[in-house]
C-alpha cells in the first residue's frame, strides 16, 4: 500500500515527521519520527548538578 | 519519599512551592491557549471563509456566548477589514498554502470570524500575562531563578529590588487578565467550535493508558498524596480504577529508534540503567520514506508497565476527574452536558482538546489564589525562598541516586540522575513527547500518536488537514523545551544514599 | 498620506488602526534601542516607503525558546511583524500549512526572491555522519542552510545554539553542531547570541534594515554593537553594590533581601557583553540580575562551556587543572578579564566613531 510523508510536521515545537497508509478515505497505519537529536543527556556527563535545570530547560 | 527528604535536611521553603506553582502555572494557562488558538486553532478555522462573515451576524452569535467586551458589530467589522487588507496586500506570509476551502471545515463564517479576532487577541494576551514570569523567573522563555533547595527570588515588602507589594499587585492584574480571557473568550470558543466537530468524539481515541505524575503541590513538595492535580495511572480506558504510580515500572525500549543497547534490540531498561548510544542507520538524505519496518526515530519507546501511555491535559483531567477532583469533576460535567455527550467523548481528539481547556480554566482559577498564599507569607514575616544546609556540594554523599517528577503543560515529565563526587555521572529525561510520540515497541505495539491516527478521515490524501488535527491534539513539542522548568530541583530532593 | 504610501508597513499599520502617534511612538522605541537620539524620523519616512521583504524562519537542532522569544514582542507587536511589517512566509511553528505545502511556501521564496529575502536560522546545525541529526522533509539541516542562506539578502543567526552550535555544541558536542557561520561561508550575516535571543535586537536588527537600507554595525564576532557593545557589568542596578563591597553570600541572606551584587554567587555580568540591563525581558518588566539570579553568560562564546559551572564564583578558564588553587584560577581570569576589558575598550572606540559617522550623515 502505498505511504504518505508529512514532514514538516508544522505548527508544533520541534521536527515531526509522520508516515501513513491511506485506504479508502482512512488512515489505515501511521509511524511517528522525531527527526532530530542533540545528545543533550551525554553533554550532561560530569557537570555540576546544581546546572542541571538550565540544561533541561532546553531539551 | 518525604523520609528520604528528611534524613537529607533539605525542606524547600513554602514561598519557593508557590513561586514554583506560579511559574507552571501561568505557564499552563498561556500554553493551553497558544495552542488552541494559534498552534491547533487553523485546523478547525478556515481564515479565508471570515472574509464572507456577516460582522452583525458574527456580533450576535459572540454575544449569545460571552459577556467579553470585544463584540460589537464595529469591532468585528474592524477585524473583516484588516483580514481584507491583508489578503489583498497579495502577501499572505504564514497563511499562504493553507487548507483553505478544504472539506473537512464546518465552521460557519461568522464562527471562522470570531475565531480569527480571538486568534489576534490571544496573540497579543499571552505576552502580558506570562510577564508574571519576569517577576518571579526574570525572563521568558527560560526562566532564570531556579534554584536546587529554593529559588532565588528574593522577597522584601521594604526594597524595591525584589518582590513586594507592588509586584504582587502587578500579579494579580495579570492573574486575572489571565483568568477572565480564559473564562469569557478561550472557554466559549472552545465550546462554540467543538458544537460544529462532534463527529471528531469518534476519531483519535489513542492508546487509552494515561500517565499523570500530578502537579501543583499543596504543602510540603515532596508530599505526592497532596497535589491539586493528582497522581495516577488509567488503564484500558477505565475510569473506575486510578492505580498508583511506580518508577520502576517505566522501562525505554529502543527497538525502532536510532540506538543501541548490548543487551540486543529488543531489550528495554529503567532510565536509571539507561544509555543513549546513538546510531543512525535510517536512509541518507535526502530521503522519501523511512524503512519504518526497521528503525524510524529519534524517540525511545517508553513503557509503564509494558503499556504506551498516553501523558497531556487528558491524561491529567482523567486522573483528576477519576479520583473525585471536585472542581475537575464540575467543569467536566459542564462541558459534557454543554456538548450533550458522554465521558467516553473523552477519549478522542476533541475529548483531548476539550481537556485542554478544562484544565486551563481549572488552574487560571488558582493563580489568585497562590498569590494570596504568597502574601500572605511576606505579611507574616516569612520570607524564605531557599534552604541552603545542602547547596555546597561538600554536603553532599559521595555517590547519590534520584528522580523528579514534573508535569509540564504538555505532559509528565521524569528525570533521573546520578551524582558521583559532586558530579552528573548518568542523566536520563523521559519528556512528554517521548511518551506521545513514542515509535513500536518490542512487541509491535505503536505510540500514542500513531494509535490515535488510526481511522482518521483523510478526504484528500495530499491535503492532511484531519492528520494534523489528531497529531496537534497532543500539542507535540519534539524538542520538549521551553516548558521544562524544574527537573533537577526534586531529583535532589529525592535523593537516595546508594 | 496619499497613493504613493499604498501597500507600504505604514499603510499596512494605519489601516490596521495603529495611529500615527502609536506609529511614532515604535519609531522612537526602535530609535532609543538602536541607540540613534534623533532616529525615530527616519525611522518613520522609511517605513512610510517600504514594501514588505519576505522572511523565512528555520529551524533545526533548536528548543524553540527563540521563536517562544519572538512571539513575546511588544513593541511592535507580533501581530504587527506578521501582518504588517515584514511577510513572514515560513516559520514551522506557526504556519498553517506543513508538509509538501510548507516546502512549497519555502520554495516559492527561495526561488522567487533570490537575493531580495532575510532568513532567520534557529538552532545548530549536526555536521557529522552527513547530517543525519537533524532533517526536515528529509532534508539535512546542512543541505537547507546552505541553499535557503546562499540565496538570501542576509541571514540573522537568532540565540546561541544558531550563533556557535550552543548546547549541541557543548562538549562532547556528539552530533558535530556548529553555528551557522561555520555552516556556511560567504553569506551576510548577523549573530544576535543569547539564550534565547531578547526579540527586542531582532526587531531592531530589522528596521535597522528597512530604515538604512544596511545591517546594523557589529563586533569582530558578528555581533550588532547597539545589543553586544556593553558590558552587563556597567549597566546593571547592581553595580554600586559592586563597588562597594555589598555582596549577596547566600540565597535569600540579608544582601539578597536587599538588592546586593551577585557576583558571590557566579554572576558572568563582569565577562558577557549585550544589552540585558538596558532593554531587559517581557516589555521590560525585567531581566535575570534583577529577579534575584547571576547572568549566566548567555551571549557569550560557548557559554554552557566557558561560563559554567554557572554558580561558581569565576567562570572555568580552559588550562587550568583540577589541583589549580583558587587564587591562582583568580589571577587568570583576572588577566582574561582584563584581555576582555581591553577589546571592550577597543570596540567602544569603534562605535564611538561610528555614532559620530551617523551624525554626519
Amino acid at each position: 500500500m502505498p505511504k504518505i510523508a508529512i514532514d514538516p510536521i508544522t505548527r508544533i515545537e520541534g521536527h515531526l515527521r509522520i508516515e501513513a497508509q491511506v485506504e479508502g478515505g482512512k488512515v489505515k497505519d501511521a509511524w511517528a519520527s522525531g527527526t532530530m537529536f542533540r545528545g543533550i543527556e551525554l553533554i550532561l556527563k560530569n557537570r555540576d548538578p546544581r546546572d542541571c535545570w538550565a540544561f533541561a530547560q532546553r531539551i | 519519599m518525604r523520609a528520604v527528604e528528611n534524613a537529607l535536611g533539605i525542606t524547600i521553603p513554602d514561598n519557593a512551592r508557590l513561586i514554583r506553582n506560579l511559574i507552571t502555572g501561568i505557564q499552563y494557562v498561556q500554553d493551553h491557549t497558544i495552542h488552541f488558538y494559534h498552534l491547533h486553532g487553523l485546523d478547525w478555522v478556515d481564515i479565508v471563509s471570515a472574509l464572507k462573515a456577516d460582522p452583525a451576524k458574527t456580533s450576535a452569535l459572540a454575544q449569545s456566548i460571552s459577556d467579553w467586551h470585544n463584540s460589537s458589530t464595529v469591532y468585528f467589522k474592524g477585524v473583516q477589514d484588516k483580514l481584507k487588507s491583508f489578503v489583498a496586500g497579495g502577501q499572505l506570509g504564514l497563511y499562504a498554502n493553507g487548507y483553505w476551502g478544504h472539506p473537512a471545515y464546518k465552521l460557519p463564517p461568522e464562527a471562522n470570524l470570531m475565531a480569527v479576532a480571538h486568534y489576534l487577541e490571544a496573540l497579543d494576551w499571552q505576552k502580558d500575562v506570562i510577564r508574571m514570569h519576569a517577576i518571579l523567573g526574570s525572563k521568558n522563555p527560560h526562566a532564570q531563578t531556579y534554584l536546587v533547595g529554593g529559588m532565588a527570588a528574593a522577597l522584601n515588602p521594604n526594597n524595591e529590588m525584589t518582590i513586594n507589594a507592588h509586584s504582587i499587585a502587578k500579579m494579580q492584574q495579570m492573574a486575572n487578565t489571565a483568568k477572565e480571557f480564559v473564562e469569557k473568550v478561550y472557554v466559549p470558543d472552545l465550546l462554540a467550535i467543538a458544537s460544529f466537530y462532534k463527529e471528531w468524539a469518534g476519531y483519535g481515541a489513542g492508546v487509552g493508558n494515561f500517565l499523570a505524575y500530578g502537579e501543583f503541590p499543596k504543602d510540603d513538595i515532596s508530599n505526592t498524596d497532596n497535589l491539586f492535580l493528582p497522581r495516577g495511572i488509567i488503564l484500558g480506558k477505565n475510569l473506575g480504577k486510578v492505580y498508583p504510580v511506580d518508577q520502576a515500572k517505566i522501562t525505554e525500549y529502543v527497538t525502532h529508534s536510532w540506538y543501541e543497547y548490548k543487551e540486543g534490540n529488543n531489550a528495554s531498561k529503567n532510565p536509571f540503567e539507561g544509555v543513549t548510544d546513538y546510531k543512525y542507520t535510517g536512509p541518507k538524505p535526502p530521503f522519501e520514506f523511512l524503512d519504518t519496518e526497521k528503525k524510524y526515530s529519534w524517540v525511545k519507546s517508553p513503557r509503564y508497565d509494558n503499556h504506551p501511555m498516553e501523558v497531556g491535559p487528558l491524561a491529567r483531567m482523567l486522573v483528576a476527574y477519576a479520583s473525585g477532583h471536585p472542581r475537575v469533576k464540575e467543569v467536566v460535567g459542564m462541558v459534557l452536558k454543554k456538548l450533550a455527550v458522554g465521558p467516553e467523548a473523552l477519549f478522542s481528539t476533541l475529548g483531548r482538546t476539550a481537556a485542554r481547556g478544562i484544565e486551563t480554566l481549572v488552574v487560571a482559577e488558582m493563580l489568585p489564589v497562590w498569590i494570596g498564599q504568597l502574601a500572605g507569607n511576606m505579611k507574616k514575616g516569612d520570607l524564605r525562598i531557599h534552604d541552603n544546609s545542602k547547596w555546597e556540594p561538600s554536603s553532599w554523599p559521595k555517590e547519590a541516586k534520584g528522580y523528579g517528577f514534573h508535569e509540564a503543560p504538555r505532559g509528565a515529565l521524569c528525570h533521573w540522575v546520578r551524582i558521583k563526587d559532586g558530579k552528573v555521572e548518568n542523566y536520563q529525561c523521559v519528556v512528554p513527547s517521548t511518551w506521545n510520540a513514542s515509535p513500536r515497541d518490542a512487541k509491535d505495539q505503536r505510540g500514542p500518536y500513531e494509535q490515535a491516527l488510526l481511522g482518521t478521515p483523510v478526504a484528500i490524501p495530499d491535503q492532511p488537514l484531519e492528520i494534523l488535527r489528531t497529531v496537534h491534539s497532543f500539542d507535540p513539542c519534539m524538542a520538549c523545551a521551553v516548558h521544562i522548568t524544574d527537573a533537577n530541583r526534586r531529583e535532589l530532593l529525592k535523593i537516595k544514599i546508594v | 498620506m496619499g497613493k504613493a504610501n499604498e501597500g507600504t508597513i505604514y499603510d499596512s499599520l494605519r489601516k490596521r488602526g495603529v495611529s500615527r502617534r502609536d506609529f511614532m511612538k515604535f519609531c522612537s522605541l526602535m530609535a532609543a534601542t538602536l541607540a540613534l537620539p534623533s532616529g525615530a524620523g527616519r525611522i518613520a519616512e522609511a517605513l512610510e516607503k517600504a514594501k514588505k521583504p519576505s522572511l523565512v524562519w528555520l529551524e533545526f537542532q533548536d528548543c524553540a525558546g527563540n521563536t517562544e522569544s519572538f512571539l513575546r514582542a511588544s513593541d511592535p507587536t507580533v501581530v504587527q511583524i506578521v501582518l504588517d511589517i515584514l511577510s513572514v512566509d515560513y516559520h514551522e511553528t506557526i504556519m498553517a500549512p506543513a508538509g509538501k505545502q510548507a516546502e512549497k511556501s519555502l520554495d516559492d521564496v527561495v526561488k522567487n526572491q533570490k537575493g531580495k529575502y532575510l532568513v532567520v536560522v534557529e538552532g545548530s546545525i549536526p555536521l557529522k555522519d552527513g547530517g543525519v541529526y537533524c532533517t526536515v522533509g528529509g532534508k539535512a539541516a546542512i543541505d537547507t542552510v546552505k541553499e535557503v542562506c546562499g540565496g538570501a539578502l542576509a541571514t540573522i543567526a537568532i540565540g546561541a545554539c544558531a550563533w556557535d552550535g550552543g548546547i549541541p555544541a557543548a562538549n562532547p558536542n556528539p552530533t558535530g553542531a556548529v553555528g551557522v557561520k561555520d555552516a556556511v561561508k560567504g553569506i551576510t550575516l548577523i549573530n544576535l547570541p543569547g539564550c534565547p535571543a531578547n526579540v527586542v535586537n531582532l526587531t531592531a536588527t530589522v528596521v535597522h534594515y528597512l530604515t538604512f537600507g544596511s545591517l546594523p554595525l557589529t563586533d569582530s564576532m558578528g555581533r550588532p554593537l547597539f545589543a553586544y557593545g556593553t558590558r552587563i557589568h556597567d549597566g546593571c542596578e547592581r553595580r554600586a553594590h559592586y563597588d562597594a563591597g555589598r555582596f549577596v553570600r547566600q540565597w535569600g541572606d540579608y544582601g539578597h533581601q536587599n538588592g546586593w551584587c551577585l557576583y558571590e554567587m557566579g554572576c558572568k555580568g563582569p565577562e558577557t557583553y549585550k544589552n540585558c540591563p538596558a532593554v531587559r525581558w517581557n516589555q521590560g518588566t525585567s531581566w535575570p540580575v534583577e529577579a534575584g539570579h547571576g547572568c549566566i553568560g548567555c551571549a557569550a562564546p560557548r557559554f554552557w562551556d566557558t561560563m559554567s559551572p554557572f554558580y561558581r564564583r569565576l567562570p572555568k578558564v580552559p588550562g587550568f587543572g583540577v589541583e589549580t588553587t583558587a587564587d591562582d584560577v583568580g589571577i587568570g581570569v583576572a588577566a582574561a578579564t582584563a584581555a576582555a576589558v581591553a577589546a571592550h575598550g577597543i570596540i567602544r572606540a569603534v562605535k564611538h566613531k561610528t555614532e559620530e559617522e551617523r551624525e554626519e550623515k
